[in-house]
């Protein structure tokens, strides 16, 4: 059986399975005419779940992360790529949708405090991948876009993404998109249009770019 | 000068030696340089000077030539880091994996199978030349379509790998070339069917004699892959390492798939004044293809990724969660090159940007002087190093791969116009 330290192999590219460790006997091509390693499932239904998150099913994806990984609530991935990656996707899933996924039995996002409770796992998690991953603008976006829904770290979210915004590494729509909410809120109605603008030339799906646009906004 | 001088009479002396006779090298006789500009051609051009052997091989675990080349005196790595092993072990069907799998790679893969082994590599080549290539590779096997990649490697770094990969090397006793026939040479050349593998730019395309098989797009794929393009002989090799060559491949290089031809020594002599003397013609430079208009209709990502990204870029530009860090030589370093941190792997990866020489991230959009995007702008310079105009700047890419076709850039310039879309 596949331990998760007998999963500390080495993959060539990213993409390689090694003959070291018996590949599993299915097929390896998992997702359209991909390469995805012969190495264990959980990489493939990893990859599958980012797919699906793609293609605009949150939950659907954030579910079968718990299901393939069910520890992954608590565990500290070091410097487990796959592991950093099930929890970064299941993070990113739980801020798009505010907390509100029922997990498991155990991990529900109905309450809005349990709902809080999940994006602050979020954030937790992002941070720990920051410090991985240092002068990752990927992760910088992930996390910026997971600030702006705490209240109390809205600025610290606005500077880490107008800096992205500013030096064009904004990795996703959804960054901006968070950016132009964030912009709204100060009242800085340039910044906003342009980064939901921005958000609109990227996104294959516009609705995630939604931004209040009454003037003033809150603020 | 006084050096041209005793190789010249050294050649004197020699002229009419059997082949085998040792060029032990004979008091250098006052100047008795009546002789030939042909004779003047043949004679090398001294050796540079001899780089520190030692420092060559901590340079070649550095550079880690043995994840691409063997025969170089290093251990082949793990096969997870061996570009030319697994796609080898792939093709052979000897790679664990489903069968299916298999016969699916096997149709992608047609990259990364071959490369000449660096074995005894100093008994052919001249340390001068390995010098000049590493610095500057150009193609030199037709049919290959890989080729070695400029390395980031300095002119005193590159001087010392070429003192390394000929340290162990037997010089070959000279050989005088005089009274040699090109003509008879070139009668050969076509009689023993030396086209069945090499082409001879330059040179008028010699005929494959009647019996001989034409490999063109058939199997024995290695032999003719590897066989170099022999318009580059006279840089790469001196008259003695070349006829010593001829005589028996396969002494110099057990591996080598160049058979062994019977020759008698004058035909030996005969052919190398051929592929040392012949008259070529200039060398015609690859064409670098116009560039073409961006494009009217949508562009997705989608189709940019397919086409472009991860049918090619991936490869070694690689997402490195999955990799334990290993997310390729474009990504997080490998080659001797400094871990730039680009991921074409998906879209995520390629907003992010990659790391400049001074540490900082920057986008792959950002516009070179001439306002191309530095992505495009590493593409075309590919067709540009091909076609020998190295870019002080940027690489061509993808690495030691054949550029991307013109309509594929336009796909990705077309893409970025329209803002980079999902
Ligand atoms: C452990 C095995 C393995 C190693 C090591 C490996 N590859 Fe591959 N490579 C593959 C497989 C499998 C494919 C086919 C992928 C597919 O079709 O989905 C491939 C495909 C490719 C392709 C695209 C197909 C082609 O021929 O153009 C390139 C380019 C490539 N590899 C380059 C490299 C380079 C460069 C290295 C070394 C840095 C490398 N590979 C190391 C397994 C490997
Ligand atoms: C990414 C793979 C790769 C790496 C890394 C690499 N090479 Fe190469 N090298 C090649 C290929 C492919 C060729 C064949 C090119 C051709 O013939 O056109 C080649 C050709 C050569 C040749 C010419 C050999 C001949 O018989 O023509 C020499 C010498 C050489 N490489 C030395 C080195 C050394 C030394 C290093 C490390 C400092 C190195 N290479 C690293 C791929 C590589
Ligand atoms: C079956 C294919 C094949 C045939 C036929 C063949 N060669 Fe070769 N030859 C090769 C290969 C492969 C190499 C590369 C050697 C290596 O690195 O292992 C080579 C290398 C050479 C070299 C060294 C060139 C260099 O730049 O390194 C010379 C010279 C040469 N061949 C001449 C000839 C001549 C002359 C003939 C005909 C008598 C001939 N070859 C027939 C495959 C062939
Ligand atoms: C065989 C491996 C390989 C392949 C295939 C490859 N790259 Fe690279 N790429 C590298 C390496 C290594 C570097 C770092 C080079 C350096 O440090 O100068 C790099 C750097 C780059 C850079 C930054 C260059 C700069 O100096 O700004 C760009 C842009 C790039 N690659 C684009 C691509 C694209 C586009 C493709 C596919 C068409 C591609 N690469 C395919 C290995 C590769």
């Amino acid at each position: 059986m596949l331990t998760i330290k007998g999963l500390a192999v080495r993959f060539a590219l990213g993409l390689a399975a090694l003959a070291a460790i018996p590949a599993v006997s299915n097929d390896a091509a998992a997702c359209g005419d991909v390469f995805i390693p012969e190495i264990d499932h959980r990489i493939q239904g990893l990859a599958s779940a980012e797919k699906t998150m793609r293609d605009g099913k949150i939950v659907a994806s954030a579910q079968s992360i718990v299901r393939m990984f069910p520890e992954i609530r608590s565990i500290n991935p070091g410097k487990d790529g796959m592991l950093q990656r099930a929890q970064r996707t299941l993070a990113v899933a739980l801020v798009r949708t505010d907390g509100g996924i029922d997990l498991d039995p155990t991990w529900r996002g109905k309450t809005t405090e349990q709902r809080a409770k999940n994006v602050a796992w979020a954030v937790a998690a992002l941070e720990r991948l920051r410090e991985q991953r240092k002068n990752d603008p990927s992760v910088d976006t992930d996390l910026g876009e997971a600030l702006a829904k705490v209240e109390g770290r809205k600025d610290e979210a606005r500077s880490l993404l107008q800096g992205l915004a500013d030096r064009d590494l904004m990795a996703s729509p959804q960054g901006y998109a968070a950016l132009g909410r964030l912009q709204h809120e100060a009242g800085n109605t340039t910044a906003r249009d342009a980064a939901v603008q921005r958000c609109n030339t990227m996104a294959k799906d516009s609705s995630v770019c939604q931004v209040p646009t009454n003037s003033g906004g809150q603020s | 000068m006084p050096r041209a001088l005793v190789l010249v009479s050294l050649v004197l002396l020699l002229l009419g030696c059997r082949k085998d006779e040792r060029a032990e090298a004979p008091p250098a006789a006052p100047s008795a340089r009546s002789s030939s500009t042909t004779l003047a051609a043949s004679a090398p051009s001294p050796e540079p000077p001899l780089g520190d052997a030692e420092k060559g091989k901590t340079l070649v675990a550095k550079f880690q030539c043995n994840r691409c080349h063997e025969g170089t005196g290093f251990e082949k790595p793990a096969l997870d880091q061996d570009c030319v092993r697994c796609h080898q072990e792939i093709h052979a069907g000897t790679y664990q994996a489903s069968a299916t799998s298999l016969a699916k790679w096997q149709k992608s893969i047609v990259h990364f199978r071959e490369t000449p082994s660096l074995a005894n590599i100093g008994g052919r080549l001249r340390r001068g030349f390995l010098e000049k290539f590493l610095l500057e590779p150009h193609d030199v096997r037709p049919h290959l379509d890989t080729t070695m990649p400029r390395l980031a490697i300095t002119p005193e770094e590159a001087r010392d790998v070429a003192a390394w990969l000929t340290s162990s090397a037997t010089p070959a006793p000279a050989v005088a070339l005089e009274g040699a026939s090109v003509e008879k040479g070139s009668a050969l050349f076509e009689a023993k069917g030396c086209r069945q593998c090499h082409e001879y730019t330059g040179a008028p395309r010699a005929a494959l004699p009647a019996g001989v098989a034409d490999l063109e797009g058939k199997g024995e794929r290695m032999a003719r892959a590897l066989a170099p393009d022999l318009r580059y002989v006279r840089e790469r090799m001196a008259p003695g390492e070349l006829v010593r060559w001829l005589d028996d491949p396969k002494a110099q290089k057990p591996d080598t798939l160049m058979p062994k031809t019977p020759l008698t020594p004058d035909e030996q002599r005969d052919l190398s004044a051929f592929l040392l003397r012949a008259d070529l013609a200039p060398k015609v430079a690859k064409i670098i293809p116009p560039r073409l208009p961006v494009l009217d209709r949508k562009v997705t990502y989608d189709e940019v990724s397919r086409r472009v990204f991860r049918n090619t870029c991936w490869h070694c530009h690689a997402e490195p969660d999955y990799a334990i860090g290993d997310g390729g030589p474009g990504n997080t370093g490998g080659f001797g090159y400094r871990p730039r941190g680009l991921n074409l792997a998906e879209y995520e990866g390629i907003q992010a940007g990659y790391v400049d020489d001074k540490g900082e991230r920057r986008s792959i959009f950002s516009p070179m002087p001439d306002g191309t995007p530095r992505l495009v702008y590493a593409m075309l310079a590919r067709y540009r190093e091909e076609a020998g105009q190295t870019d002080p700047v940027v690489r061509g890419m993808p690495l030691a791969l054949p550029p991307v076709t013109p309509e594929d850039i336009q796909l990705v310039e077309t893409w970025i116009a329209q803002g980079r879309p999902q």
